[in-house]
């Protein structure tokens, strides 16, 4: 993603959804009821993992997006074999043929060499914002096991500021699940809610690529061609 | 030479950008620099490879191309709210 990107990750209780259950979202941590415990093709997962995978997913589609930039350059600006990771090869040039006309009037042709890379866009995209949105539903709630040892030390200390609230309650972990959507007609929907608005935008230049390209142009050569080597204009 | 932008280059005559349209390049078409009246023309039996990827770039993309050129076009009627796709009739689960 690039610098300014604003992952705006919103997670939000949603009370239980709209058949009735009772309000369990928005920090309020209560033990599940027979009623809140999901359907089975819901997936209860803990609430970092909830809000962690359309992000893992995020940072996944970006690094295709980088891969797909590599095999373009390698594919049309390379002779080497595009696919693999394996020799680059050199650089794909054009040839081009002017006509050059010096001051006594005399005439030849030149051939100019111009890489291929330095004639095309190069696809680079990122994602500039993602705006994700969940309506998440706190379905349970546990006290870390392998941090009660430390909660229990922290406690003793007396100094029940550090931990959870003044109650010094150990942390937990919140076991959530993505919540159904409530439908226009009160009745829910049975899709999940994760919302998520993306804007992709063609990347700056990367400094490496910019470098590549310098290069590239860097390599264009012009050299008299020697008489009779012209190649009839064709088209 | 440097690049100057994707498909610009300096005229290798009086230095002024150059636009190389991908078309001229794979038709053989002389490409003319309005600054000096420079004539270039891509030399596609020489550079066969070169122009195998080319073509097949134009290809590949020329779709892409033709949804970008018409996301930039300039609307010459009023924008239609287009209704939503119909969505496949589901049947009522019981
Ligand atoms: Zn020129």
């Amino acid at each position: 993603m690039s610098d300014n990107a604003s992952g705006n990750a919103v997670a939000t209780g949603n009370g239980g959804g709209g058949d009735g259950g009772d309000g369990n979202g928005g920090g309020t941590t209560t033990s599940p009821t027979p009623r809140d415990v999901p359907d089975p093709q819901e997936s209860v997962l803990s609430l970092a993992q909830l809000i962690g995978a359309p992000i893992h997913a995020l940072v996944d589609a970006e690094a295709q997006s980088a891969m797909a930039t590599a095999r373009f350059i390698r594919s049309v600006g390379f002779t080497g074999n595009g696919d693999g990771m394996g020799d680059l090869g050199e650089l794909q040039m054009a040839r081009f043929k002017r006509r050059q006309r010096h001051a006594d009037g005399r005439e030849d042709d030149v051939e100019v060499q111009i890489p291929l890379l330095s004639m095309l866009p190069i696809p680079a995209l990122q994602i500039k914002d993602a705006e994700l949105d969940y309506t998440v539903k706190i379905v349970q709630t546990e006290a870390l096991p392998q941090r009660q040892a430390e909660v229990n030390q922290l406690m003793a200390t007396k100094d029940p500021g550090i931990l959870g609230g003044p109650t010094g309650e150990p942390p937990a972990t919140l076991r959530a699940t993505f919540a159904r959507e409530q439908g226009s007609n009160g009745r829910r929907s049975v899709d999940m809610l994760v919302k998520m608005k993306l804007r992709i935008e063609q990347a700056d230049m990367p400094g490496g690529l910019a470098q590549l390209l310098a290069l590239a142009s860097e390599s264009s050569s012009q050299d008299v061609l020697p008489e009779g080597e012209e190649e009839a204009r064709d088209g | 030479m440097t690049a100057i932008q994707p498909g610009m280059i300096p005229c290798p005559s009086c230095s002024r950008p150059l636009a190389l349209p991908i078309e001229s390049v794979l038709t053989g078409r002389a490409i003319v620099c309005a600054g000096c009246g420079l004539e270039l023309t891509a030399q596609r039996e020489a550079s066969r490879d070169a122009m195998d990827a080319l073509g097949n770039w134009y290809e590949e993309t020329a779709s892409a191309r033709k949804a970008a050129a018409s996301a930039q076009a300039p609307d010459t009627n009023p924008p239609v709210a287009t209704p939503p796709a119909p969505k496949p009739r589901r049947r009522p689960r019981r």
